[in-house]
């Protein structure tokens, strides 16, 4: 068999759909690489031995060994790879920062032209190609063991949880309050980044193994602790932490201010961009849109503002450089016309005598260096406010957790925030069979740290179905 | 897999009432609950009160009054045998009642049969209820006999809200002896019996209608201002102190939406006019 010859040629960008189109449809505006594109890009890498990718994963994929399949032209293999340490690849290929992560430390960095490989870009393709091929995607699991798990909550890391536990022969009920499965993928991630096809086929592959997903049913109403206890052997919860914050300045309760959830869920989850003919949830457009914070999900309620046919602007009290969100992405929607004000902090929203939002009182801020050695702090400049005008104000400042699901836990340990960061290194809380990953424990982290949260936490409550043992490492 | 409806009827031509199977509901299900219903993909989130239920057959009903769209669309479009997609539930804080004594409920057009699914847990729990039934007018009044197995006596009064006011006024005059008033329909209403409650120094335990779109509290839609602090009335109501509710915030939220509302509404009465003039070429064709 010929050598593969590593070949010195730049980078492959997945073509984008340019930024006027892009701004009036919903679908998504990256297209995946063509089958040529992705195989050229997939011999881009060098197939390390030792892998520096792999560590900077949360999930940590082989990658260099899916890619090689790629570069075969074995599609299905490429996907079975990357199943067997995630069952989201379509959406992480999407949705990951993936130049914090995988592609930030690829060895194309330092030796080639400063170029990773395409990393993410190439997962979506091995999971798109064989979605999109129409042949079934067979996965083995094991004997059945007789055991049953229940899972809490649909989103990446419960989703996660029930694919490994699942594939290890238990049977799987996955609990979920809303109508739909999927969490944050579903509500929060606009379309336009996370086609919902691709999402879609992910939740049916994991239903092929046979979990079930029980939508409409939320622990804690529909069903609590007590009875979930007496029907399975073991617990995840895998809730998030869905509840939005506010930014806490007056005129919050003015109409027009939002939270990012309700104003991603009414668009994402129930399809507001089609109303009133395709869909029955509206929201408001053509209007002017600030949306207050840095990060991924300020990100997300600008690509649907924009797509909403709004004047869109972003006010953020740190600068670009020291946000979360991806440096591409801001890119992405300042081509889409959305206004950036860095370095602004909102303190107070204005309403008229009908109580609607007229505008957003800011002040301009400077970083001035942290005495205790963090990150640079925003100081607000003196004699500096100013109003931008606006109708709709959508608070997107991070997210606080909803103990719903498991505050009926009797001596569950939770901690101040009332998260489960109190899981040890096996997410295992402090109450016998009961366990917890992804943002309910972190706080706020991404799809794919849910993955692995989900993952790892199938392996220790396989040990325990298996072994019985149970012995919390956390403090107590 | 949705939910089948076993059997829905017209009242009149504001209200009907719609038998739904979905024991999933009714396993945890307490007095003051609530569920969603999501007709279909696409639809919008319809919350309503557990009106009444059988265990046994896991059937639940609830008393629906047209109002906008959704609901106009589910009376036309949803009949026995279909399906609605999701039914979510149940939803809200459980209402923990005791034996008052002397309990007066007044509804007002689709509120009563929210004060109707707490009257069942006051009734159960021994008191004696006294129930005035009202309605914006008499077209859209309904019998008494639906809502009269949980009280002692029962009124319908069925011009208005101020009508309404003052037989409530008349009875706690009558009945000084009242310990709670439970009432429920649109927060303008309601304001007006915290009146008489306030008045009379008399409980009330009132029920906020607002815009949800997820049973948990997440998107923080239904907020409502409970004494100065924010509360979400998927999850720590809908039932709260009368005395404390903050009415006109409540008023001004539930506005948010109503041009779009309205116009959602008018494009939904073109299209059954439309279908009805088509059906109606056909017939004499």
């Amino acid at each position: 068999m010929a050598k593969i010859v590593y070949r010195r040629h730049d980078r492959n960008e997945m073509p984008l759909m340019p930024p006027e189109k892009r701004k009036k449809t919903f679908d998504e505006y990256a297209f995946g690489f063509p089958v040529n594109v992705a195989i050229d890009e997939a011999y881009r890498c060098i197939l390390c031995k030792k892998a520096p990718c792999i560590p900077v994963c949360p999930a940590e994929l082989d990658i260099p060994k899916w890619i090689e399949q790629i570069q075969k032209g074995n599609m299905f293999e490429a996907y079975r790879i990357i199943r067997e340490k995630s069952p989201l690849g379509a959406v992480c290929g999407r949705v990951c920062p993936q130049e914090r992560q995988c592609e930030s430390n690829c060895v194309l960095m330092f030796k080639d032209n400063g170029l990773s490989v395409a990393i993410g870009a190439l997962e979506r393709f091995a999971a798109d190609t064989v979605r999109i091929s129409g042949v079934p995607f067979e996965e083995e699991k094991e004997p059945d063991t007789g055991k049953k798990v229940a899972v809490l909550g649909a989103g990446p890391a419960g989703l996660s949880a029930a694919y490994f536990l699942a594939k290890k022969g238990h049977k799987v009920v996955i609990y979920e309050a809303l109508s739909e499965p999927g969490g944050v993928m579903r509500y929060g991630i606009p379309p336009a980044r996370l086609d919902r096809k691709a999402l879609d086929y992910e939740i049916e592959l994991i239903e092929k193994l046979g979990v079930e997903i029980k939508t409409d049913h939320i622990v804690g109403k529909t069903i609590t602790y007590e009875d979930l206890k007496k029907e399975y052997d073991a617990i995840f919860i895998g809730v998030g932490s869905g509840r939005g914050k506010t930014i806490g300045v007056p005129g919050e309760g003015l109409i027009g201010v939002y939270t990012a959830i309700e104003f991603l869920t009414r668009i994402n989850l129930f399809e507001a961009y089609k109303f009133p003919e395709g869909a029955d949830t509206p929201i408001p457009r053509n209007k002017r849109v600030v949306v207050v914070g840095g990060g991924f999900t300020a990100v997300d309620c600008l690509i649907t503002s924009l797509r909403l046919g709004n004047e869109t602007h972003l006010v953020y009290r740190r600068t670009r450089e020291t946000s979360s969100a991806r440096d591409e992405e801001w890119d992405h929607v300042a081509e889409e016309g959305a206004i950036l004000h860095w370095l602004t902090q909102p303190i107070e929203i204005i309403g008229n005598e009908k109580g609607e939002v007229v505008g957003i009182k800011c002040i301009k801020m400077e970083l001035v260096p942290d005495e205790k050695g963090g990150r640079p702090r925003p100081k607000p400049v003196p004699n500096s406010e100013h109003i931008i005008e606006c109708d709709i104000v959508v608070q997107a400042v991070g997210q606080g957790p909803n103990p719903l699901a498991y505050q009926d836990i009797p001596g569950l340990k939770i901690d101040k925030w009332q998260n489960l960061s109190t899981v040890d290194n096996k997410y295992r809380t402090n109450v016998e069979g009961v366990f917890a990953g992804g943002d309910v424990v972190n706080g706020g982290d991404t799809v794919v740290r849910a993955i692995r949260h989900g993952r790892d936490a199938a392996e220790a409550i396989h040990e325990y179905l298996m072994t019985g043992v149970w012995e919390y490492e956390g403090e107590e | 897999m949705g939910f089948p409806i076993v059997k829905k009827e017209f009242l009149n031509d504001r209200f009907f009432t719609i038998e739904v199977e979905a024991p999933h509901v009714l396993e945890k299900f307490s007095p003051g609950q609530f569920a969603m219903l999501l007709p279909k993909k696409g639809g919008e989130v319809i919350p309503l009160t557990v009106f009444k239920y059988n265990r046994e057959s896991g059937t639940v009903t609830f008393l629906v009054e047209i109002r906008g769209k959704s609901t106009k669309e589910l009376s036309v479009r949803f009949n026995e045998g279909d399906e609605v997609k999701d039914v979510i539930g149940p939803v809200g804080a459980s209402v923990s009642l005791k034996n008052y004594g002397k309990v007066l409920l007044v509804g007002y057009n689709y509120g009563n049969a929210c004060v109707y699914n707490l009257g069942k847990g006051l009734k159960d729990a021994e008191n004696e209820i006294h129930f005035i039934a009202g309605f914006e007018n008499p077209e859209i009044s309904i019998t008494a006999d639906i809502f009269s197995d949980i009280a002692d006596d029962i009124k319908v009064v069925d011009n208005g809200i101020k009508r309404i006011k003052e037989e409530v006024r008349d009875f706690i005059d009558d009945n000084k002896d009242t310990k709670l008033i439970v009432s429920a329909g649109i927060p303008e209403f309601e304001k007006e019996i915290e009146e008489v409650a306030d008045v009379f120094e008399i409980d009330h335990l009132t029920h906020a209608s607002a815009i949800m779109i997820d049973p948990i509290g997440l998107a923080g839609s239904d907020r409502v201002f409970v004494d100065g602090e924010v509360k979400y009335a998927s999850l720590d109501g809908p039932w709260f102190d009368g005395h404390k509710l903050d009415y006109d915030a409540l008023i001004q939220r539930n506005n948010i939406f109503i041009d779009y509302e309205k116009e959602a509404l008018r494009k939904f009465e073109e299209e059954l006019e439309k279908e009805r003039k088509r059906a109606k070429r056909k017939k004499s064709v």
